[in-house]
């Protein structure tokens, strides 16, 4: 019922240790999902290991190479910044669905991604940009992709003494870009029914030399979805593309049905969404081009 | 002569017409005490217990004090069933 | 005649500076749960986990043996009320029903229904206590939708309740507590005349009100059995009366000091909370502090009713109507008492229409003891006229707004309800509507229009009001109802308009039970309107005596002496301010003071009409407003920027009911959606402005032409959107919320 110790870590070394040596841990970020589940019942851990002491736990890096995202770092440290935003519009467009402003400045994006929820916005996200994960354990380190690191619904690939540090996102090129999508009956306060990340890139004539699709809340976790990549590979996004992008969405998914929406609504909703998340990517993706020309 | 409108359910204590019908009848009285009176010497099923569950409505008025109220001749006078507010 | 009356005033009809805003934007005003006194205990109630179920047992004694237990209570501690429909002023009220709502006696009716409560040094003290009480259930059968509970073979909520208003009387229990019928001319007759009949069935869902503040209280109980509560309620002589019924306790013995309010839309017009904390105060000989949670206030308290509304109009070929036939059919939740014959009675008060019928229905099921939510009844009940209008307008090809005029009531028709209308708006509004630009904006290809009225009595009751003007001339006007839409600015309004003198001058208040006349609760739209006529009355009270005390000051006759600006004149007399005669007060009669109760008739019947636009993706069924025009007859706006404000949340909660908001249950009858997550209230992003238009036809009824204002606004929204989205989809929809799921189904089904 009552949490018995709080720690605070001030390294990872100690943070794993703690983890290992106790059972019964729960790790801290930002807390918005945490509180609310040990407020309700559904999660009563023994002991909290807040990681937010960890140096370097919280910074936001963005360089030639790409987008490292401290596991702790509030989402507001990055959807505050047009630099990144300009790199990757369509996750910080995700991140900046989180909740509200006063959610924003505590929230991180690790701890969405390691909270598991299905309908979480910044997954797909993160999967379309070919996030990975820099994991941290007893037994040492190792790097997981973010298609990768959910197993199930509020549960994920870490080890009881794994802590996810960091994660790194490299920086498209010119002719490259993202955007994410997700239908909700409200604008905004809403969890997602469903959602779509796409990233393309377009070769000098206009045409999709690579993509990544993934899809939200319409499966236990969210998905990559090859097949809808390939419908649009090798085109221009035409009707046809674009529907068979649609069609291969909708087959990947297998959702559930709930007070948000059936399965038959999300089935054809998801399909919308990626189809509507390529073609704003792809207009991104073109201006990048103009741009660079 | 003041005529009495009486409304919704009351048919069902005047034996008049169908049930639900809006009917009227003509009173001689003056205020609603008389009215209440002549009202129950014509049908005798319309007892203070009935009649209390209804407002009244005065010349278009709702009013809630019509022990209080006086009739002209060419008054109407409509039972109206309570209705709550928000 | 409305410039007249527009002109007649100085003060009335200006946007002056809300009294209570400092208080309220620095979060210096006190609403219930902000109140704490020393010793204070904290309660927490047990409910519920099933939908219906019999108390076989219940246990306190372990949670009453914990450390920082002060006291546990089952509904063994209240009396037994005796069964029947009292009269509360408001509508009427079953204390016996009410009294088993505050707490189950033998059954649990519903999924959250309180079974004890119990209270302790600290919240988290009580909260363990709950879990430390043992109850055994056994689970009943249950129904949680009305169409179901009409059922023969549907499980029975109450043994003892067989339906009232049958030709015959029942033979056996029933869930509809009740019918009732009102009819004129010849259906029969009516039906045969139309030259177009159209039938159609609706379906509303259950929908809370959503105030944002929960509700709460402090009631402290002393050794003499007095019982001092601090609430935040729509009416505290509301709860004082309640809650001395629940509790046997005379109604002198209680004082209820009024709370700020964070709304209460109908919703805060009844007790939960207070005679549980009461009894709990009893017995701990300490003060006892409630306050629920999010998830308590949808599970326990009264949302507005689910609904069945069916309707068959018909009209001849010029539009006129000849027939109306209509079935409402209300969900009252657990205990009896829908608004459905309220709702049957608005329905047609617009139009005149010689042969036309209402069925009401009073159903009871498995979930909350539903409670008022602005005009309640109406909105449901409209939802099923309106588009039933509108759908005729289209097949005969006739303007909607023309179409209504063309049937619309005037002075002197017979309302439906019985009696005859005095001065009313209708028509004046519906031409305002069909004049404003919003109406003659072009369509885009997807987007859909929507026309409809609304109507709502409104109510007058018992208000008192009391003035004292302080050395200096300050005024203090004193009454006794919450302020939920802005109505301490229109008491002081009124008073400066009727006292002559600066509204800064004026310093509203609102009374506890003691310090001021009873006053039926904020509701019906009746404070400004009758309330407001209290102040009027008391201030030519002090008129009246200041005049007196002038004209002996100057030794001339009273009747030479008048009251012009807030002083009294007289020639030959250099005039005398109110200030000026506050000062000498003493030596003029004593303090210069004055009271004025009423029990107000006249309250005038308001129309509103609401005018929307929807565009709908025909990809995901997603409903977006791209205009919605909000137009009422108000009879005077007294302070005209929080009419509109009143105008607007109307239209708001009126969007949020028709196109999302609902309670979903499981299957076993819980509330899946007690939460502002999943419930889903519009949120600012997804509304446009809304419109508002105010038209002024005076109430004949009222000293300023005052009209209730609060409750027409949310009649005419629901079937305004419901129109505007068939007409963008070319659909006939009628099962309420237009969620993106219904909309993508009948746009697939095309």
């Amino acid at each position: 019922m009552t949490v018995s110790r709080f720690y605070s870590p001030q390294s990872i070394a100690e943070a794993t240790a703690i983890l290992r040596q106790q059972s019964g841990c729960q790790v801290l970020a930002g807390g918005t999902d945490l509180l609310v589940q040990m407020r309700n019942g559904v999660k009563q851990p023994e002991y909290i290991v807040d990681i937010k002491e960890i140096p370097g736990i919280r910074d936001v890096t963005l360089t030639n190479q790409g987008l490292t995202l401290g596991a702790a770092a509030p989402a507001q440290s990055v959807t505050e910044r047009p630099d990144i935003a300009a790199a990757y519009p369509g996750l910080v467009e995700a991140i900046d669905m989180i909740g509200s402003t006063q959610i924003q400045g505590r929230c991180s994006v690790g701890g969405n991604l390691c909270n598991a929820s299905p309908a979480a916005d910044t997954v797909p996200a993160l999967i379309a940009v070919g996030a990975v994960c820099h994991v941290v354990g007893g037994e040492g380190v190792r790097q997981v992709r973010v298609e990768d690191f959910n197993t199930g619904p509020g549960e994920n690939c870490l080890k009881r003494d794994e802590l996810l540090i960091s994660l790194f996102i490299p920086r498209p090129g010119v002719g490259s870009a993202d955007a994410y999508l997700r239908f909700t009956p409200r604008t905004e306060m809403d969890i997602a029914v469903v959602g779509a990340g796409v990233s393309l890139s377009l070769d000098p004539m206009g045409t999709v030399s690579a993509a990544r699709v993934a899809i939200g809340a319409a499966a236990p976790t969210a998905l990559l979805v090859e097949e809808a990549a390939a419908a649009i590979i090798g085109t221009t996004l035409e009707e046809s593309a674009l529907a068979a992008l649609a069609a291969a969405a909708g087959a990947a998914a297998s959702p559930i049905s709930d007070k948000r929406g059936s399965a038959g609504y999300r089935t054809k909703v998801v399909g919308v969404m990626a189809r509507r998340a390529a073609q704003i990517a792809c207009d991104r993706a073109q201006q990048r081009q103009r741009r660079a020309h | 002569m003041p005529t009495v409108v009486l409304t919704g359910d009351l048919r069902r204590y005047t034996g008049l017409g169908e049930q639900g019908q809006i009917e009227e009848v003509q009173v001689q009285a003056l205020n609603y005490r008389a009215v209440r009176r002549e009202l129950q010497a014509m049908f005798p099923l319309l007892e203070d217990a009935v009649l209390d569950k209804y407002g009244v409505a005065i010349d278009g008025v709702m009013v809630q004090t019509p022990l209080l109220e006086t009739l002209e001749p060419d008054s109407e006078l409509v039972f109206i069933a309570k209705i709550a507010a928000g | 005649m409305r410039d007249a009356v527009t002109n007649r005033f100085k003060v009335i009809g200006t946007r002056s500076v809300r009294p209570d805003g400092i208080e309220k934007v620095t979060g210096q005003a006190n609403y219930g749960a902000d109140y704490s006194l020393p010793g204070m205990l904290w309660a927490k109630v047990l409910r519920s986990p099933h939908a219906h179920a019999r108390i076989t047992s219940i246990d306190l004694s372990a949670a009453l043996a914990m450390p920082g237990v002060h006291a546990a209570i089952t509904s063994d501690v209240f009396p037994d009320l005796k069964a029947g429909m009292e009269d509360s002023g408001e509508g009427e009220v079953d204390f016996h029903d009410l009294s088993c709502n505050v707490m189950a006696r033998d059954k649990v009716l519903y999924h959250g229904h309180a079974v004890a409560a119990v209270a302790a040094t600290s919240e988290r003290i009580a909260e363990q206590a709950l879990a430390a009480i043992k109850v055994d259930y056994e689970v009943l059968p249950h129904v949680v939708d009305i169409g179901v509970a009409m059922a023969a073979d549907a499980p029975v909520l109450h043994q003892d309740m067989f339906t009232v208003g049958l030709a015959e009387p029942a033979a056996a229990p029933s869930n509809i507590a009740s019918r009732s019928e009102i009819s004129q001319g010849d259906l029969a007759a009516g039906f045969a005349q139309a030259d177009i009949i159209v039938e159609r069935s609706y379906r509303i869902p259950t929908a809370h009100q959503g105030y944002i503040e929960p509700h709460a209280c402090v009631v402290s109980v002393n050794q003499d059995g007095q019982v001092d509560i601090w609430a935040s309620s729509q009416g505290h002589f509301m709860v004082r009366d309640y809650t001395s019924k629940v509790l046997g306790v005379a109604v002198g013995s209680i004082k209820v000091t009024p709370a700020e309010i964070g709304g209460g839309f109908g919703g805060k017009t009844t007790v939960y909370l207070e005679p549980v904390a009461a009894a709990l105060s009893a017995r701990s000989g300490r003060p006892v502090k409630m306050v629920m949670t999010r998830e308590e206030v949808f599970r326990a308290t009264g949302p507005a009713a689910a609904g069945i509304v069916n309707v068959r109009i018909g009209a001849r070929d010029d539009g006129k109507l000849t027939a109306m036939d209509s079935e409402v059919i209300l969900d009252a939740g657990a205990y009896k008492g829908s608004p459905a014959a309220t709702g049957a009675r608005c329905m047609y008060a617009p139009y005149n229409c010689d042969n036309r019928r209402t069925v009401a229905l009073d159903v009871v099921t498995n979930t909350a003891k539903t409670a008022a939510y602005r005009a309640p009844g109406a909105p449901q009940a409209h939802l099923g006229v309106e588009c039933v209008l509108n759908e005729i307008a289209d097949s005969l090809d006739i303007d909607p707004i023309d179409l209504r005029l063309l049937n619309a009531v005037d002075e002197g028709d017979r309302a439906f309800f019985g009696a005859k209308y005095r001065a009313i708006g209708l028509k004046q509004t519906l031409e305002a509507a069909k004049a404003h630009p919003n109406y003659h904006r072009p369509l885009a290809n997807g987007q859909g229009r929507g026309v409809a009225v609304g109507f709502w009595f409104n109510f007058g009751l018992q208000s008192s009001a009391t003035i004292n003007v302080h050395e200096g001339g300050t005024v203090a006007v004193i009454t006794g109802n919450p302020d939920i839409g802005g109505s301490r600015a229109s008491m002081a309004l009124m008073a400066a308009e009727a006292l002559g003198v600066p509204l800064e001058t004026i310093k509203p208040h609102i009374a506890d039970t003691e310090s001021v006349g009873y006053n039926d609760l904020t509701g019906g739209s009746r404070t400004t309107f009758a309330s407001g006529w209290a102040v009027i009355n008391a201030a030519e009270k002090i008129v009246e005596s200041c005049r007196q005390r002038a004209a002996a000051l100057w030794e001339v006759d009273v009747e030479t002496v008048s009251w012009a600006d807030g002083a009294a004149v007289c020639a030959g007399h250099d005039p005398l301010t109110l200030a000026q005669l506050a000062a000498k007060a003493d030596v003029t009669g004593g303090p210069l003071t004055a009271s004025a109760s009423l029990n107000a008739k006249g309250a005038g019947p308001g129309f509103a009409v609401s005018l929307c636009d929807v565009s709908v993706d025909r990809d995901t069924g997603k409903v977006d407003i791209i205009s919605f025009t909000a137009l009422q007859d108000v009879g005077k706006a007294i302070h005209p920027g929080y009419v509109e404000g009143q105008m607007e949340g109307g239209a708001v909660q009126g969007i949020g009911w028709a196109l999302n908001e609902e309670y979903i249950f499981d299957s076993q009858g819980r509330l899946e959606n007690p939460g502002f997550l999943d419930y889903r209230m519009p949120v600012a992003s997804d509304l446009p402005m809304i419109d508002t238009v105010i038209i002024e036809c005076p109430n004949p009824g009222h000293p300023y032409g005052v009209r209730g204002v609060g409750e027409p606004p949310i009649c005419a929204p629901m079937p305004a959107v419901t129109t505007a989205v068939n007409h963008a989809i070319g659909a006939h929809l009628t099962t309420l919320p237009l969620t993106p799921e219904r909309v993508l189904a009948a746009l697939d089904s095309l």
